[in-house]
């Protein structure tokens, strides 16, 4: 059958009857129960009670003189141009496009403030929180291919996108990626007779880096998250514990810290220290910037480091990395998760409009995180094919046309394809990315753990004065969040 | 011998009239104010409107606006991590202001001289000051790289390293902040003081060879005061260029490793624009406004005193 917007142009031109073309639109699987539910009452205004907004746009000249306001951070411009223009020829749109430089969620958090016009943005999944608080962010579910889109998302990937207060889908996926994936410079597997690397526990990982020093492989066998960056730290140390099963957060009750010097997530704390006091990590990467990081790994002077998925092919490239054609991924334990998922998203700004006009952003955000005209996934395929950017829908992960370009720089080919598909599928979604004072909470997090790691304070000393921080924070917002989350 | 200062050299102390009766002073006030309005306008507003932030709770991101009176005055000034913050600013500004003011005084002197190539030199020794600071971190934090950074390649393939160091660590990233701040502003100085090099008369320093003046002789007794005036203004620059450092730690360390580059205005960047809690922000603000205020006065007290001096000497001459 012909995909929805043709349906819609017969129907605007009168070749179908509106009941006819709702009729269609759930021969698609795009109408939804409530639409389903105003044919059965014959229209009557249930349609205005629904859920579902119908996908009717505004007429051409508004289209003509108020475009779609969408700003994004400046990764790959010109290829967002294009898709943009792509998307413009195919609904006869207009969108006014543009990067935001500097501290981008900074700036983005003072346009949400302030009201300022936009439809869409990038943002990750962390912070759907306190936008929402904000009351600044829009869900996707009155969306009309809702339910169909999120079938085909893997399920941890969209819960991650799901507001835990509501239960609504508040973005569409524009990169997913597992932050933790374990590359491998397998110049020095190959020189320690390694054939793969099997992930199993962190303690059995790190156990092996031990063991590449002591054997003399390498100097220094790691290079873990452990960058400049405020959030570096913190998040490994979020997803390492998440990962090995500790809970540091009692999610009921509004983030309350359950950690302290005396919690198990001390001894993660230790384990890192250690691993820096034995020269298995060097202090340099203290003063890495993100890209630094990757950089760094790029060097060859290390064995293993959690990454990004995607930067694998930056690792790989020749015109980038001093180790192209020698960068593995460790293969993920089998059954467990390893490491984060972290995910850009388009997101929606709450702000007044129409349903049309609504219609015309969903369309809009939709061809960038779902389908295009010709019902193709086209933006996440063009991402994953031409940068390696991961998508959460499966069928990307699944792909031929994907996989021979991924095959193209993974030194592991089908094989380190499949491995990544498994981080992927096995991945997880920590609840603490939605707490609204994530990023308040970083700034103490890294000042103590990374005190704790150089030797500056004790594992113990560190998790209590970090917890006593933390405290302040969960005491401060704890109302306003319970009152947010019912 | 007696200082013979530039003002020794005033033949006449009686003030000047302009046109329409006025005195010197009355002139250089009236040419003054519009600067002044301009000033006091600009920054008058958010002067006050930074305090009355300061009295309130403000946190925009939990749209949270409350009166608190001295609260945020008080939670900062009992703040450990806000007085660690502090001291760091106290460590940094002595390092950066001892160093680029004796970089700069080293270089004017140099450049004073005459020799081949001073010309091309004299533009080289600008050019750090022309650098954005956005670039000048950019260059230092690869410069300093223990992977990629030149001097840390330098130390190693000399052999005085076993392996390429880590120049930033916990115990020397401030440092080595302070020397590439140093670096950046150090050529302002050069400029304000060789422009006073390069007035003084030649004579003096022939009359001081007759009374047997060493090199050192001839520095502090001709050269030194003429350079007390640019000195103190090089001073009162660098120390407020150094206080007020942001951009060369975020760009260099982000703050760290730990907390060893943050500074009380990457704590004030940190609480009022990554935290968007604005009150306690302005509050930590006051704080740093009122360390750049005692320094600066401390500063104009002495340039003050020593004029006073000067002056006073004069009178009994």
């Amino acid at each position: 059958m012909e995909p929805v917007y043709v349906q819609l142009e017969k129907y605007k031109r009168g070749l179908i009857t509106r009941r006819e073309y709702f009729k269609r639109l759930a021969a698609l699987g795009v109408a939804t129960p409530a639409i389903m539910t105003w044919l059965e009452t014959g229209g009557v205004s249930a349609a205005q009670e629904t859920a579902t907004i119908a996908p009717e746009f505004p007429p051409q000249d508004e289209i003509d003189s108020k475009p779609i306001v969408f700003r994004g951070w400046a990764y790959e411009p010109t290829v967002v141009e294009d898709n943009v223009r792509i998307f413009e020829e195919q609904f006869t749109e207009n969108v006014d496009y543009q990067t935001v430089s500097g501290d981008y969620d900074l700036i983005i958090d003072t346009m949400q403030i302030n009201n300022e016009p936009l439809d869409m943005f990038y943002g990750h999944e962390i912070g759907i929180g306190r936008y929402i608080l904000q009351g600044q962010l829009l869900d996707y579910s009155s969306w009309w291919d809702f339910e169909r889109a999120t079938a085909e998302m893997l399920p941890a990937f969209t819960e991650a996108w799901t507001w835990r207060g509501d239960g609504k889908l508040y973005g569409l996926p524009y990169f997913s990626s597992v932050r933790g994936t374990i590359m491998v410079n397998t110049a020095y597997t190959e020189k320690a007779g390694l054939d793969t690397v099997q992930l199993t526990t962190w303690d059995d990982f790190y156990d092996l880096c031990r063991q590449m020093k002591a054997d003399g492989v390498v100097e220094y066998p790691l290079l873990n998250h452990w960058f400049a960056t405020p959030w570096a730290t913190a998040w490994q140390f979020l997803w390492e514990n998440h990962n090995r099963g500790i809970d540091l957060w009692d999610f009921e009750d509004a983030y309350k810290p359950l950690f302290g010097g005396d919690h198990e997530s001390t001894k993660t704390l230790e384990t890192w220290a250690g691993l820096f006091a034995d020269g298995i990590h060097p202090e340099s990467s203290f003063n890495m910037s993100e890209g630094g990081y990757v950089d760094g790994f790029a060097t060859g002077d290390f064995m293993f480091s959690p990454q990004q998925t995607y930067d694998g092919k930056r690792l790989n490239d020749p015109a980038m990395s001093q180790i192209a054609g020698l960068v593995d991924f460790a293969a993920p334990p089998e059954g467990a998760p390893w490491g984060k998922i972290e995910q850009g998203g388009y997101l929606l700004p709450k702000r007044e409009r129409t349903d049309q006009q609504l219609a015309r952003v969903y369309r809009h955000n939709s061809f960038f995180g779902y389908r295009d005209i010709n019902d193709e996934l086209f933006v996440a395929k063009r991402w994953a094919i031409d940068h390696a950017l991961n998508s959460s829908y499966s069928a990307i992960l699944e792909d031929p046309d994907v996989l021979a370009a991924y095959a193209e720089w993974m030194p592991g080919g089908e094989r380190q394809f499949n491995d990544m598909g498994q981080y992927f599928r096995q991945a997880v979604w920590n609840p603490f990315h939605q707490c609204p004072w994530f990023l308040e909470w970083q700034i103490p997090a890294k000042e103590e753990l990374e005190s704790a790691i150089l030797g500056r304070k004790s594992p113990q000393d560190a998790m209590n004065d970090l917890a006593s921080a933390t405290n302040e924070l969960w005491e401060r917002y704890r109302d306003v969040i319970l009152s947010n989350q019912g | 011998m007696a200082e013979l200062s530039p003002a020794s050299q005033d033949q006449s102390s009686r003030p000047r009239r302009f046109g329409l009766g006025m005195t010197d002073a009355r002139f250089g006030l009236l040419l003054s104010l519009p600067v002044a309005a301009i000033l006091i306008l600009l920054n008058l507003y958010p002067f006050l409107y930074s305090f009355w932030l300061a009295l309130r709770d403000i946190d925009l991101r939990f749209g949270i606006d409350e009166f608190t009176g001295l609260d945020n005055f008080r939670k900062t000034l009992e703040s450990q991590d806000v007085r660690d913050a502090m001291w760091r600013t106290v460590k940094y500004s002595v390092q950066v202001t001892v160093y680029s003011t004796l970089l700069g005084l080293g270089m004017a002197i140099l450049l004073n001289e005459k020799f081949h190539g001073r010309t091309l030199l004299t533009a080289l020794i600008l050019l750090p000051w022309a650098v954005s600071t956005y670039a000048a971190g950019i260059v230092w934090r690869f410069l300093l790289s223990t992977e990629t950074g030149l001097f840390p390649a330098v130390l190693f393939r000399l052999g005085i390293t076993d392996r390429p160091p880590n120049l930033m660590n916990i115990d020397t990233a401030l440092t080595w902040i302070a020397i590439a701040h140093t670096w950046h502003i150090a050529p302002l100085g050069v400029f304000f003081m060789l422009a006073t090099l390069q007035v003084i008369p030649q004579d003096l320093y022939r009359v001081g060879r007759i009374d047997k003046l060493n090199a050192i002789g001839r520095f502090r007794h001709v050269t030194l005061p003429y350079l007390k005036a640019p000195l103190l203004i090089v001073l009162i620059l660098n120390t407020i260029s150094a206080v007020n450092v942001f951009d060369l730690i975020y760009f260099t360390t982000a703050g760290g490793p730990g907390a060893a580059t943050r500074v009380m205005t990457y704590e004030v960047y940190t609480t009022a624009f990554l935290n968007l809690r604005l009150g306690l922000g302005a509050a930590e603000a006051w704080l740093l406004l009122i360390l750049v205020i005692l320094v600066t006065l401390a500063y104009v007290r002495v340039l003050y005193r020593k004029e006073k001096k000067i002056s006073t000497g004069e009178a009994a001459a």
